[in-house]
Order: C-alpha cells, then structure tokens, then sequence
C-alpha cells in the first residue's frame, strides 16, 4: 500500500529519499507556488512524516487535478 | 522462425533459420501524481527533420483514469513559443500540438485533436506524424497527422488539416527533454506505456495498421506492411528496464516511483 503526505517546501531538506519513493529534492512534485510538496512512501510511515496527513492514490489524484486547486495550472495554448 | 525450402541431394528438406523471438513482458506504470520517464534527449533533431524525411511519435498506453489532462509526450522551452511538443489525453480527447519560429521570431503552431477517443483501464495506440519529404521550400506546409487506435476494436481514427511551416519546424528547440508521462510539474498521467518509439520518418497509413494489429512485436524488425525497423531511433521497450533499443541509444530514467509490472500489457 503506497501512501502520500504533503509536506511544506521547507521541509524537504529534512526528507530522506532513502525512506519515500521520490528519486530528490529536484523530481519531488511542488504546488504552483512552490510551497508544497508531495512524497510518497510504501509500508511503514517515516518517522520525519510523523504528524502528516495521509492520503490515498485516489484522494491525491482528486487533490493535484482539481482544475480550482494550488496543483494544477492552465494549459499553455 | 523461418522456414527455408530447399533441395539438396535431390531431397527436398527443410532448414530453420534461428532468430531472436520478442517476447513483451512488462510495460511502465505511472501514478499521475509525481512519476515519470526522461528520455534523456531533447529530440530536437528528429522533430527539426532537416535531415530526414519526418517523424512519427507513437506509444501503447493506458489510462487508469481520464479525470484531467494527461501527458503522453511532453517537452518545452522558455519561451514556450520557440518550442513546444505536446501529445495529451484530455477528459475526452486526444491533442497534439507543436509549436516553434519562423527566421523573423513570428509564431507558428500545428494543433490537431480528436474527441470521444479517451476511456480508461484499454490499451490505447497514439502517433503522430510529420512528413517533409517532397516539400520544396521553408514556406511549404508540414502535413501532420494524429492517429489514434483503440486498443480493444483495433479502430483506427485520424486527423489532419493543420500544419506548420518547414522553417518554424527546422527552428524548432527546447533545451529540455522529452518525458514521457510528464509535461512541466503539473501535467501528469496516470496509466501504463508500453512500446513507446520515435522513428525519423512519417509512418504510413498502413505501417501503423500493422503496428496496431501486433503490439506484442519487436518493433526493430520489420514485419507485414511496417518497414520502420530501420528509422527506429528511440524505442523504449519497458521490458522491465529503461534500455532505449532504438539506434538513437537514449536510455531512459525512471523518476520517483515510475516502474514496471508485469500486469496488463498489450494483448493482441
């Protein structure tokens, strides 16, 4: 079961990529602003996630294509 | 396997020919959330076709689902305008558009869609192609075409009608590469690829029938009315691994959780 937090930008430095399934600090997803970051992990929670919301494949897919929300951006046409 | 025929002796008898069987195992699965595969090339040659006759981008994939846009092929530059690549799922449609400069910096793009062609959980083949061959100067028209196949029926649509100037698309450059599943940091998709190419010609109309009617096969030996084998510059396999078999030796990256199953590949 793979499971998603959002963390703020800030708290990036702090992640061990070791322990999510996110490659770096650079392929991490961020929100338009850059304040938000989404990392995803597999079993037990890391201990730097502690206190975070947890989130399903299907509610993060919801929460990063809602079309009035802080992750998605008009097209470019 | 071949079967030869031959004589010898004045016995007639047969001799197999060993070749290499392919056989499709695995494709590459994306979250739609934060995954995705760099091809590690810009393509800015292949789209550019001053050196060769066209381009034709095409992959197996499948949506998990069709709630927002989804990138297939994705690349752009900054500024956008000088060069965009784009082939993408809406909630419904399938789009290209590709955009690039004309000498005097006046922007030219070409943009074609289809609707209704989008659903999730099948197999969908996407391509698009470019053919410059036979044009006879910069102000000549690229014809492009979109193809989509239904992956279940084998149905095959198409559309064409917008173009783009041979200058802008020789100007076409973007320092970045092309992904795969991935356009900018929003644009994700979510689903499978599977057998994704980039061949430095336009494929025909029936080339791409072949390749929609066996999207098991090794698509680096020709067979039926496909004769791309040799014009294969990228070809991602996603035999469990991010080798690009194509002569264009790009190997890929995975990023973040992109990775391969076994589950769901494209049964013909």
């Amino acid at each position: 079961m793979k499971t998603y937090v959002i963390i703020n930008v800030s708290e990036v430095g702090s992640v061990n990529f070791n322990k999510v399934l996110v490659t770096s600090s650079e392929t991490v997803r961020r929100n338009n602003d850059n304040t938000k970051a989404i990392v995803k992990y597999e079993g037990d929670k890391p201990s730097f996630l502690d206190g975070k919301q947890e989130y399903t494949h299907s509610e993060i897919r919801s929460i990063v294509t809602d079309i009035n929300g802080e992750w998605f951006t008009p097209l470019q046409e | 396997m071949e079967l030869m025929l031959g004589l010898g002796s004045g016995i007639a008898h047969l001799a197999a020919v060993s070749e290499e069987v392919y056989t499709n195992t695995h494709s590459l699965v994306l979250d739609g959330v934060g995954d995705y595969f760099d091809t590690n090339t810009n393509m800015n040659d292949i789209i550019r076709c001053t050196s060769t006759p066209g381009f034709t981008f095409g992959t197996w994939v499948r949506l998990g689902d069709t709630s927002s846009l989804q990138v297939i092929f994705g690349s752009v530059n900054s500024p956008y305008q000088a060069g965009q690549f784009l082939i993408y799922f809406s909630t419904t449609a399938l789009a290209f558009i590709i955009r690039a400069q004309m000498d005097s910096y006046s922007n030219k793009n070409c943009s074609l869609s289809l609707s209704s062609v989008a659903a999730a959980n099948e197999w969908h083949w996407i391509g698009v192609t470019a053919d410059v061959s036979g044009l006879a100067g910069d102000s000549s028209n690229v014809p492009m075409v979109l193809y989509h196949a239904d992956g279940v029926s084998g149905t095959i649509t198409t559309t064409s009608g917008s173009t783009m100037p041979l200058q802008a698309l020789n100007n076409y450059v973007t320092s970045n590469d092309m992904d795969i599943g991935k356009y900018l940091t929003t644009y994700h998709l979510n689903g499978q690829f599977d057998q994704t190419c980039v061949w430095n010609k336009a494929l025909s109309a029936s080339e791409i029938e072949a390749l929609v009617a066996n999207p098991n096969n090794d698509y680096n030996q020709d067979f039926g009315n496909y004769a791309g084998s040799s014009n294969l510059v990228h070809y991602y396999k996603m035999d469990n691994n991010t080798t690009d078999s194509g002569s264009g030796g790009s190997d890929g990256t995975l990023n973040n959780d992109a990775t391969f199953t076994t589950s769901n590949i494209p049964i013909s």
